[in-house]
Parts: structure tokens; C-alpha cells; sequence
């Protein structure tokens, strides 16, 4: 069943040549065979599970449930709610909770019959790019267990890779999705801003935040984008989707489109290896029918990052004053007055990643440096967005690094935060601007570890999206985790 | 101009979000804020336009009652709960935060 992608599984289950609960037992097995290695996962109830794949199979035999999706097992990232299932976004301050609801894109999984396996490990507050900053350990990336898995979602990711779980969600605010579904050998999608209800995804940076899908490839990713791509009125920025018909994704996806690779992305920001997987990359799409052409992304390439760390950080420190110990979540153990109660119980449930987020973002907001700072980002953010606007009028698709290397080691990133944070060059410009971006990969570096390349798409553009990625992933198989040969 | 964040003003962004670090921690955060604001100081090479950044419109619904969650199940989850109520120390004549 490691071997199978969800869609594979779907047929399966239709087919009859195993269940729901089949299913669900094979994956938790795996779960608890292999996962202490990688430590992908921070909660895994196997009783809910298998009641949940028994109810399951028992829709589907009564004909309710009839989809590619019926039956099949996905992993969730744990800053998404899971009625009735721990949700601890990787920290201290949620260590106990336990939602009394599904996100909306978690009913909306449950009603396609999917099963939910278990919540994935995450950056603390989906803060960081390794999955280091998470109060439950991190998770090893299962190339190779010195390396990171990327962040935040990187504990989705590595269950992916593993073959722990056939496909999970993600979040995505600067590239959590795409980042560790690159280091990780894998297919991560970010939708198009508003596409997803973020109803039930703890709040990170509202304008940025997108819950995405890390799958085996583009059709199982696009599968399961469609079953959440959905108007929902409890989320305000929701987006009414009139083009739906994704499918079947096209093999001629890349025949006659124009393709641009920005130039900044490859000098200096990516290295050797990464630089020649793109050229790789765009040379099998030129092979394919489309047509490449350098672009330039002056404004992207020098106000991307600090506009993002800017507008990101200051939501962030708006989003996490919820916590303080009141109604939910962790609350310190002796205090004098309230004053003291949230003060003790925010310093003392908050990891110092958190902590260093809140204080850049009130700073940025406090009267005095809100022009010089958050009001000057956010027109950074307009101008980014004008940018790609008009790069879009002429191209149809941007190709570029998912990231600039493969993943660093364990440790390597602690410590230097600036370092970190510009290591996002390639994937926050997509959250400025609202585009859909899938990363795709691309080959193996010479020390083993997975590469991968990105494609973003206008606006709603995700038929172009999908089609293109479809062709080149019909071009190129799948990266197979030595990880996935073990016992 | 480089923006050099002094211990005392990491004091005062503890106050603002609610956090009391130790010594060793707000020095700390006083160097990486000022290194990580260098860089994004770029930013204020940009001359701010009135227009809006997009044509966004906010999805609105129905104001319908509806069947809310069961007060139970949003106690589970509190610190400290009595009688049907959040428990927490008094807030009205405690004074202000030193």
C-alpha cells in the first residue's frame, strides 16, 4: 500500500479488492513500524481512525460515498482543527487541545470519504522552514535523517516520502507547503489565495496563510484540491471558484506555452545543483512544446523577502494575542493577577521562534515605524503584485527554484534567523501575490538529497497549473525514497 | 539609518505582546531584531500610494441563528472552569501592569 498513490487506493476500495479499513490498518501500521525514525506525526488515535474507516466503508457500500477519494487515508498538519482530535500546532500553548471542530477543508475531506490518519508534525505555529522550531522534536527527513524536511509543513511532507500516508495537507504562508515537499522528494500545491477556506487553520499571517496538499504527484494533489475548493461564507476571504473542470489533466499541458524564468532567482540565489535541475527542467518543457524565455523581477527579487517578514510577522503578532491562557490552551502555573497570568503563560508556552515573530511585528505596527515599516511593505506587496500582473499578461508560467539547494542539516539553520528567513527567496513572492504554485521534483543533488522546482500560475490560473505539471511529471517519474524499501 | 533595537525597547515590545524574557534572551532578541530590520529596512526606498492593493470584497452571510456548540465542549478545553464559566483572577480594580 506504500507504493500506491491515494488514487490507486481510491480504485482499489472501489474495485473491492480491499477496504476502507484495510487501508487505514496497512498505513497505521506503518505509522507505528517506522515513524519513531522520522517523527512525522504528534497524534495518532488508530481506534478514531478505524471507526472513522468503518463508517467509512460501510457509506460506500450503501453507494453514499462513490468518489476517487472514498476510503483513502491522508495525514493533516496539526495547525489545522480535527474535531475531536488533539491539535497542538507543534506547541506548548496547545499542547491539550482538542478541537470541537473540523476545519472546513477537514469536513470537506471526511465528505469525499477520506480518512484522517493522524496529525502531522509542523514548525511551531507554522514559523519557521525546517520543522526544528516544533516543541514535539523534529522531524528527520527521510533521504536522509541529518537532514532537515524543510518547514513548516514538514512533517506532511516526510509522511508523504515515507510512504506513511499516500498524501496530507499543508499550510503554506511563504512556502511551507512547497519548500519541504521539494527537500522531501515530493508534489506540493499552494492554491490560489482564497481558494481553501481557511476556516480551522490556526492563524498564522491571515492574508498569506493557504491550506495546500503534499502528494505523490500532480493528479493525486489535484484530486484533493478539488474536493476543498469550495466558497465558504465562515471564511471572509473565500473565493467562488466557477472553473472546477480540472479534469482529466491534460498531457499536452506545456505544448505552446510561454514559459519565463526569472534571472534573479538563479544568480547567487540558488546553487549549482538546484540552477542546473531548473535548466534540466526547462529544457524537458521546451521538449514538451513550451517556449522559455528569461524574465527579470527587479521589484520581487529585492522587496519579496522583507515585505514578507514585514506584513507576516505583524499579522502574526496580531493572530497570537488569542493565547493567553484564558479559554484554551496552556496556562502557567501560579500568578498574581491577570497581568502576570498572561505574561507567564505566553513566556512560558511560546518557543523563542514565536516570541521573535510577535516582537518584530508589534514593533513594525507600534506608532512611529508603522509607515517606515508595515505601511512601506505593504506597498512592496502592491508593487509585487503589479509585477507579476504584467509578467502574466505575456507568459502563461513561471518556472524557478523551489528552494536555493536541497535541504541543510539538522541544526544548521537554528541560530542565524536573518539566514533562514532569506531562504525563502523563491516561494514567499506566491503568498504576496496570491498565485497558485506547486513544486515539482527534479532529480537528486550529488549527496543523495531530493531537488525540486517550482511552476506559478496567474490568479485562478490552477488548469494551467495542474496540466503543465501533469505533462512534465508524465516526462518525469516519480523520486522513490530508498526510505519507502525498507521492511 | 540602521534601527537599533536597545534592550529597552525589546522591554516595551514585551508589553505590547505580553511576554517577559529573561536578560540573556531580550539581549538577544535586541541583536537579531536589529539585524533582521537592517535588511528589511529596503523597503522604505518605496514612496506609499493612496490605491488600494486589491479589488478584495469580503464574503459576507446571512445574521441567522443557528445551533451553537455545546457549552461543554468548549469548556473541555478550559485552564479552569466553574459553574458554566471561564475561571480567571479579577480583572476589574487590579490595577495596571507594571
Amino acid at each position: 500500500m506504500r507504493e500506491r498513490t491515494a488514487r490507486e487506493i481510491g480504485r482499489g476500495i472501489r474495485e473491492k479488492r480491499w477496504s476502507a479499513p484495510e487501508a487505514a490498518e496497512e498505513f497505521l501500521r506503518e505509522i507505528a513500524g517506522r515513524d519513531s525514525q522520522y517523527g512525522c506525526f504528534i497524534t495518532v488515535d488508530p481506534e478514531l481512525v478505524l471507526s472513522q474507516a468503518a463508517a467509512v466503508q460501510r457509506k460506500i457500500e450503501k453507494g453514499e460515498y462513490t468518489g476517487p477519494l472514498a476510503g483513502v487515508p491522508i495525514a493533516v498538519k496539526d495547525n489545522i482543527c480535527a474535531d475531536g482530535l488533539r491539535t497542538t500546532c507543534a506547541s506548548r500553548m496547545l499542547q491539550d487541545f482538542v478541537p470541537p471542530y473540523d476545519a472546513e477543508a477537514v469536513k470537506r475531506m471526511k465528505e469525499a470519504g477520506m480518512v484522517v490518519l493522524g496529525k502531522t508534525n509542523l514548525d511551531e505555529f507554522a514559523m519557521g522552514s525546517t520543522t526544528e522550531t516544533s516543541a514535539f522534536g523534529s522531524t528527520k527527513n527521510p533521504w536522509n535523517p541529518e537532514h532537515v524536511p524543510g518547514g513548516s509543513s514538514g512533517g506532511s511532507a516526510a509522511a508523504v516520502a515515507a510512504g506513511l500516508v499516500p498524501a496530507a495537507l499543508g499550510s503554506d504562508t511563504g512556502g511551507s507547503v512547497r519548500q519541504p515537499a521539494a527537500f522531501c522528494g515530493v508534489t506540493g500545491l499552494k492554491p490560489t489565495y482564497g481558494t481553501v477556506s481557511r476556516y480551522g487553520l490556526v492563524a498564522y499571517a491571515s492574508s498569506l496563510d493557504v491550506i495546500g496538499v503534499i502528494g505523490r504527484d500532480i493528479w493525486d494533489c489535484a484530486l484533493i484540491w478539488d474536493a476543498m475548493a469550495a466558497l465558504d461564507r465562515k471564511d471572509s476571504t473565500s473565493l467562488t471558484r466557477s472553473d472546477k473542470q480540472m479534469f482529466p489533466l491534460s498531457d499536452q499541458g506545456l505544448a505552446g506555452k510561454k514559459i519565463g524564468i526569472p534571472k534573479e532567482w538563479l544568480e547567487g540565489e540558488a546553487d549549482h545543483e538546484m540552477a542546473a535541475a531548473v535548466e534540466s527542467a526547462a529544457g524537458i518543457m521546451e521538449k514538451l512544446g513550451a517556449k522559455i524565455q528569461e524574465i527579470r523581477l527587479p521589484l520581487t527579487a529585492k522587496y519579496a523577502v522583507p515585505a514578507y517578514y514585514l506584513i507576516a510577522c505583524a499579522e502574526a503578532s496580531s493572530n497570537l494575542a488569542r493565547f493567553d491562557g484564558v479559554k484554551y490552551g496552556y496556562r502557567t502555573g501560579e500568578y498574581q493577577d491577570f497581568h502576570e497570568l498572561y505574561r507567564k503563560t505566553r513566556s512560558e508556552g511560546f518557543g523563542s521562534e514565536a516570541k521573535r515573530r510577535m516582537l518584530l511585528g508589534a514593533f513594525v505596527l507600534s506608532a512611529g515605524h508603522y509607515e517606515d515599516y508595515y505601511r512601506k511593505a505593504c506597498e512592496a506587496r502592491k508593487r509585487i503584485r503589479g509585477e507579476f500582473a504584467g509578467v502574466f499578461q505575456d507568459f502563461d508560467l513561471i518556472l524557478g527554484p523551489a528552494a536555493p539547494s536541497g535541504a541543510p542539516r539538522l541544526g544548521e539553520s537554528l541560530g542565524r534567523p536573518l539566514q533562514m528567513y532569506r531562504r525563502d527567496i523563491h516561494t514567499v513572492a506566491a503568498n504576496l501575490a496570491g498565485l497558485p504554485a506547486v513544486s515539482l521534483p527534479a532529480g537528486l543533488a550529488q549527496n543523495g538529497l531530493p531537488l525540486g522546482i517550482q511552476l506559478m500560475a496567474a490568479p485562478l490560473a490552477e488548469k494551467t497549473l495542474f496540466d503543465a505539471a501533469a505533462s512534465y511529471q508524465k516526462e518525469v517519474p516519480a523520486l522513490v525514497c530508498p526510505c519507502r524499501k525498507e521492511a | 539609518m540602521k534601527e537599533q533595537i536597545t534592550e529597552e525597547i525589546v522591554e516595551e515590545l514585551e508589553v505590547l505582546v505580553q511576554l517577559s524574557l529573561p536578560k540573556e534572551e531580550r539581549e538577544r532578541a535586541g541583536r537579531e531584531l536589529t539585524e533582521i530590520l537592517a535588511y528589511a529596512q529596503t523597503v522604505q526606498d518605496l514612496v506609499w500610494t493612496e490605491e488600494a492593493a486589491s479589488d478584495f470584497a469580503p464574503v459576507l452571510r446571512e445574521d441567522v441563528v443557528e445551533e451553537s456548540f455545546p457549552k461543554a465542549r468548549l469548556l473541555a478545553n478550559a485552564p479552569e472552569a466553574e459553574d458554566g464559566c471561564f475561571r480567571v483572577p479579577r480583572t476589574i480594580g487590579a490595577g495596571r501592569q507594571s
